[in-house]
């Protein structure tokens, strides 16, 4: 199942995950089951879970059969009655999804659609979207991510490396901003177009 | 990928240990209905050539005794006590020669021979 949370899993992982839980404390709760009634169940439990992923991933039949598909709430401007039935999600709960979405009048909304993790992802009409700067012809080089190089006065060692910042250049860094021990920094990071964000430690004066 | 391959391996290796050990213990438990049911089912037979049953007896013990260790790895402890139990009392019955008690220690014994040969089996009735 990897990094991801409860409410993305998918049906059959939610389902081994809870048979997993249950089975893991039989021989612990139950003392007259040998300790392999409950290994050897968990282990198998993990291997389907690996080999129906595993086979989700490559198959379009196996991944419909096991997983639900996204369903449509509002097409195009339209409310699905049906389908809002069908998924047994209420107007409120819509309403409510739509307003965590920045959106408060339902009628701004060109596509809802629930998602296979049970999320609801709304896009606005084009007339409520907002602007971007692809909209008003502007061109923005691309900042890529921040990585942070001092953390609480502690270089970080793989941001350092794949930024390929020596430890001089960071404390050179440092004093061009008024700091001249490591130690004051609170965060130092630098994104990809080398632009540098520094906060210095509070003393608590 | 790697993974993948791993867990068909391991699902396949598991699929065949449960299956070998399967038919392991029902070789044992087979063995053990064999002896068990060599033994005669009316008093009579005891009271007349008593002393022509104490090897089967002392066999079924013995075999218990040797493979109760590696049983005990995949059967509920519970069987385990009952088949214990039925093979302890066949063995001192006998000895005491109260009959009654070692005919009925007899039939217990088969039932519980049966009943985990039964569970230890690839059958819905080992699911339910």
């Amino acid at each position: 199942m990897g990094k991801r949370q409860i409410g993305e899993m998918e049906l059959s992982e939610l389902v081994i995950t809870l048979l997993l839980s249950d089975l893991a404390t039989q021989p612990i709760t139950n003392s007259n089951i040998p300790l392999l009634y409950g290994i050897v169940p968990v282990i198998i439990l993990l291997c389907l879970e690996v080999i129906i992923s595993f086979l989700s991933t490559k198959s379009y039949f196996v991944k419909i059969l096991l997983s639900p598909t996204p369903t449509v709430l509002i097409n195009k401007g339209v409310l699905d009655q049906k389908a809002l039935v069908k998924m047994r999600i209420t107007l409120d709960e819509l309403l409510s999804e739509l307003r965590q979405n920045g959106i408060i009048d339902i009628s701004d909304v060109y596509y809802a659609i629930l998602e296979e993790n049970g999320k609801i992802s709304v896009i606005p009409k084009t007339a409520n979207a907002p602007v971007v700067a692809k909209d008003l012809n502007l061109k923005r080089a691309e900042k890529g991510i921040i990585h942070a190089l001092v953390i609480d006065g502690k270089i970080i060692k793989a941001a350092q490396k794949s930024l390929g910042k020596d430890e001089k250049w960071i404390i050179d860094t440092a004093k061009r901003h008024g700091i001249y021990n490591l130690k004051d920094i609170m965060l130092l990071a630098v994104d990809e177009c080398d632009e540098i964000t520094i906060i210095k430690k509070d003393r608590g004066k | 990928m790697k993974l993948f391959i791993f867990c068909i391996v391991l699902f396949l290796l598991l699929t065949t240990a449960i299956i070998l050990n399967m038919h392991y213990i029902h070789s044992i438990i087979d063995k053990l209905t064999y002896l068990t049911e060599s033994l005669p089912e009316s008093i009579w037979e005891y009271q007349s050539s008593g002393e022509k049953y104490k090897k089967p007896i002392e066999e079924i013990y013995t075999l218990w005794d040797k493979k109760i260790n590696y049983i005990s790895y995949s059967i509920d402890y519970n069987r385990i006590d009952s088949v214990d139990l039925a093979i302890s009392e066949i063995y001192v019955s006998f000895s005491t020669e109260d009959f009654n008690q070692l005919l009925l220690s007899r039939q217990r014994l088969l039932d519980s021979l049966k009943r985990i040969r039964s569970l230890e089996s690839i059958s819905w009735l080992g699911i339910f």
